[in-house]
């Protein structure tokens, strides 16, 4: 599955027919199985970005194409983790993680034996008949995390979504995401303000200015797996990409 | 406690403390003002009470009067819920739908149900019709604004992550709005139910009325019963509050959810 960004560039109506443009002439692209990580300051229009990916917000100009054919709605080919919390809390964990098998009227047997592959994937279990509002928040990032998994969608769009964890749920959870994509080979896409996070996770860093987002550079991670936060390379990226976000965001105070 | 309800002393003592001294206090108004057409004494109306299958002034008995007022009742909060739920569902999922009709909702929702009385004896003439219609507009509006509110309170996020799932606008209905929206239109409906009932009492009064528990104390006033209006009065209390105490406990039934998840 190969998607493709096309000078994609996004204005939000503001009071009296102005406009405020926050994203402009984004272009990239990524091959399969691999995992692009987004990095801005705050207000670099990322989180817009990756809803534009998904199909949630159309762009004002350019377009996403998945396998050539223009993206403008939801496609169950992405699956979409978001930041906040977003498990239906009157359904129990099963029913949240098979509620795409049941839009698609998939069998019973089926949603039963994915619901049970999925949550395991995760690292889930025992968990099926609780709701979410039982579980901790690292734990319901992972029941959304499977009920993405579901409908086996080639790519995976995640936005910011280990924001709101402590860094030792955190770490593990990252931990998991490698094993999955280790497991399914899915194309990950991960909005985040973690460089940490990103040079840990990603293959690719897109770096966004400050708004208007432009691409600013575009880092290749050439750090062998598994990869070690202590190791020299890694704390050596992480810093350069650390400075030139502060940077960014120094330049953008600057012109205000 | 710095704020809230205090949650000590909730024995049985402290619910009945208030009931059992207004008991007593009426017991002893009662002897004193002497006049059962003013104020009868509690044992004359318990006496009423105790009988509910006896005829009373040739107007029936006190239990087929309180089942025909129920039956009103319940065919007229139908008959605003079938209205009030569908038009709320589009109007909170809508902006077109809240503008078309949220000005004339709004304009006719402080009209009180009684003062519909007149223009519905003229539409729909003396009897059932007319009852219902009282009662239906009674309960039209909090169900109307609780099923708004309810849709309008459904979390983006729901929808996001439904819809990424391939759900199409039925699916969104069905698995996510109506869901999630039914703990705040089940308070419209308890709501409305309690207003229904209200109405009811006061559409029996209408002129051309004959049965219900409204018209049963008009009638029994008419005849200096006032046993008989208090022991409906008292009746129409129980009745509300029994069916307040059922949607209450469908509410901790089935809506726990909302309670725990924060």
């Amino acid at each position: 599955m190969r998607l493709v960004v096309d000078r994609l560039g996004k204005e939000f109506p503001k009071a009296k027919g102005e406009t405020l443009k926050v994203l402009d002439d984004i272009t990239f692209s990524s091959s399969e199985e691999e995992t692009i990580g987004i990095l801005g300051p705050s207000g670099c229009g990322k989180t817009t970005l990756l809803r534009i990916i998904a199909g949630l917000e159309k762009p004002s100009t350019g377009e996403v194409l998945l396998d050539g054919s223009r993206v403008d709605s939801p496609n169950p080919k992405m699956g979409m983790i978001f930041q906040e919390y977003s498990l239906l809390p009157w359904l129990n964990v099963a029913e949240n993680v098979s509620i795409g098998l049941e839009i698609r009227n998939a069998s019973e047997e089926e949603r039963r034996e994915k619901v049970e592959r999925y949550l395991s994937l995760v690292g889930l279990q025992g968990v099926a008949e609780n709701h979410p509002y039982e579980l901790s928040g690292g734990m319901r990032q992972r029941v959304a995390v499977a009920r993405s998994l579901t409908l086996e969608p080639a790519m995976l769009l995640m936005d910011e979504p280990f924001a709101a964890l402590d860094p030792q749920t955190r770490g593990e959870i990252q931990e998991s995401i490698i094993r999955l994509k280790e497991v399914t080979g899915k194309t990950i896409i991960l909005v985040t303000h973690s460089v940490e996070e990103a040079v840990f996770l990603a293959d690719r860093l897109v770096i966004l200015s400050a708004r208007p987002g432009r691409i600013h550079k575009i880092i290749l991670v050439d750090l062998k797996r598994p990869r070690d936060r202590a190791s020299e390379e890694f704390v050596s990226l992480r810093v350069q990409v650390l400075n030139l976000l502060s940077d960014l965001a120094v330049a953008s105070k600057a012109d205000r | 406690m710095i704020s809230g309800i205090d949650g000590t002393g909730n024995g049985m003592a402290l619910k009945v403390a208030v009931p059992l001294a207004l008991l007593v206090i009426w017991g002893v108004l009662s002897n004193i003002i002497d006049n059962s057409f003013i104020l009868p004494s509690p044992l004359s109306v318990i006496y009423v009470l105790a009988y509910p299958w006896g005829n009373i002034l040739g107007s029936g008995t006190l239990l087929d009067n309180a089942l025909v007022s129920l039956q009103r009742v319940t065919f007229g909060f139908l008959a605003a819920l079938i209205v009030a739920i569908p038009l709320g569902i589009c109007m909170g999922r809508y902006e077109t739908v809240y503008h078309l009709f949220d000005k004339a909702t709004a304009m006719l929702r402080p009209i009180p149900p009684l003062a519909w009385v007149p223009l519905s004896l003229a539409w729909l003439k003396i009897g059932m019709g007319s009852m219902l219609f009282i009662i239906a507009i009674g309960a039209f509006f909090p169900i109307l604004l609780n099923t708004i509110d309810g849709i309008r309170g459904v979390k983006n996020s729901w929808i996001e992550a439904v819809a990424m799932l391939g759900a199409g606008e039925y699916d969104l209905l069905t698995r996510v709005f109506l869901p999630g929206a039914a703990p705040t239109i089940w308070t419209g409906l308890r709501v409305g139910f309690g207003i229904a009932w209200m109405c009811v009492v006061a559409a029996e009064m209408m002129p051309g009325a004959s049965t219900g528990l409204g018209y049963l104390i008009m009638y029994a006033y008419g005849w200096g019963q006032i046993q008989v209006v208090m022991a409906g009065m008292v009746v129409i209390g129980l009745i509300g509050l029994a069916i307040d105490l059922v949607f209450k406990s469908v509410e901790v039934k089935w809506f726990s959810w909302r309670r725990l998840d924060k």
